[in-house]
């Protein structure tokens, strides 16, 4: 009988993170793009944040020097994917029906039909939301996270684990800036005040301005990649 | 709303341990849910009811052990309880810190046999 409070419990000891199944799916992701070099970047953001704009911008920039792949993740269709397959470049499209991101068991499957090659790009659009994706490790290199200046300056206070938890932060649609009430320098401080680490990147996709930055991001992110597998 | 599948998780591992161990009846399941891991309690605990209706867990009873959150400044080391993810030092004033609890979420232990005597 239990000393504590008189029953007849057993206690078993398990200590078991609920995600580990999530979390070694993800190590094998990783495990197969690191051997094929794969930079693999998961893009997350609001519905409407400019995530697929931004996809496309970084591929027509970059698809002359490297094969891109892309996985679309959205609850419904394929208006995305359809977008997206007008560059050339090949898309698989995941509609998760009632789910709210993607986990690694889905990557895991899109990778193996997708076939990405060695030495490429592959890029993750998530399903738009600002919560749930946070959570999910999927083998990435780099998470990203697209944030719009109409959604105010105040957002990464409001949802901060997606902030916490990013690598990088895309400041977008900048372009739009003198005509709202968008604060550059509190959005800045609050992002450093959530995640000191974050690499932030202020651009308008829309129109292509200041992706520079970002493009030479990809770029040493693949360089590293490439070097470390030669360690 | 991502609650219902971590409920299902818990079923999954409870019911996998309680296999192994060849324990018929589990009662209780302690998890450690850190204050950021991004998981509502109350969420949780419907979605489990949810996720074990009709199975051998239905009874059983989910108990939430909430672990707060604690940062650390990367400068003078000093630990803190952070606002949520707002982790500024409040003796350097920096932002620079790390959380370094509050992330968990695990199945700590399940609890067999019978009910305790009331």
């Amino acid at each position: 009988m239990c000393e504590t409070c008189g029953c007849n419990h057993n206690e078993m000891l398990v200590a078991e993170n609920v995600l580990e199944n999530n979390n070694r799916v993800a190590a094998e992701n990783k495990k197969i793009l690191d051997s094929k070099q794969i930079l693999t970047i998961n893009m997350m953001g609001s519905p409407g944040s400019g995530k697929t704009t931004f996809i496309i911008k970084t591929i027509e920039a970059l698809k002359s020097e490297t094969d891109i792949y892309v996985i679309e993740g959205d609850q419904f269709g394929s208006l995305d994917s359809d977008r997206i397959s007008k560059t050339g470049v090949n898309v698989l499209q995941i509609n998760t029906g009632n789910g709210c991101h993607l986990d690694a068991m889905a990557v895991n499957h899109a990778i193996k039909k997708l076939k990405p090659s060695k030495n490429s790009l592959l890029i993750i659009e998530n399903v738009g939301n600002l919560v749930c994706p946070a959570l999910f490790n999927l083998g990435e290199h780099q998470r990203v996270v697209v944030f719009s200046v109409t959604e105010g300056d105040d957002k990464p206070i409001k949802y901060a684990p997606m902030f916490h938890e990013a690598s990088h932060c895309i400041i977008n649609k900048t372009d739009l800036m003198d005509f709202i009430p968008f604060d550059y320098n509190t959005a800045i401080n609050n992002l450093r005040k959530i995640n000191h680490n974050l690499q932030v990147f202020s651009l308008s996709a829309l129109h292509g301005t200041n992706m520079d930055l970002w493009l030479d991001s990809l770029r040493k992110g693949k360089q590293y990649l490439f070097h470390k597998a030669k360690l | 709303m991502h609650e219902l599948g971590i409920a299902m998780r818990i079923a999954d591992i409870t019911s996998k341990v309680a296999k192994r161990e060849g324990v018929r009846k589990v009662t209780g399941i302690n998890v450690d849910i850190g204050e950021l891991a991004g998981i509502v309690p109350d969420l949780l605990e419907f979605s489990f009811k949810m996720a074990t209706k009709n199975t051998s867990l239905e009874k059983t009873r989910l108990n939430i052990n909430i672990i707060p959150a604690t940062a650390m400044c990367l400068s003078c080391e000093k630990q803190f309880a952070p606002d949520g993810f707002l982790t500024v030092c409040p003796v350097c004033g920096t932002f620079e810190c790390n959380i370094t609890k509050g992330k968990e979420l695990n199945v700590q232990s399940i609890m067999s046999g019978d009910e305790p005597i009331e």
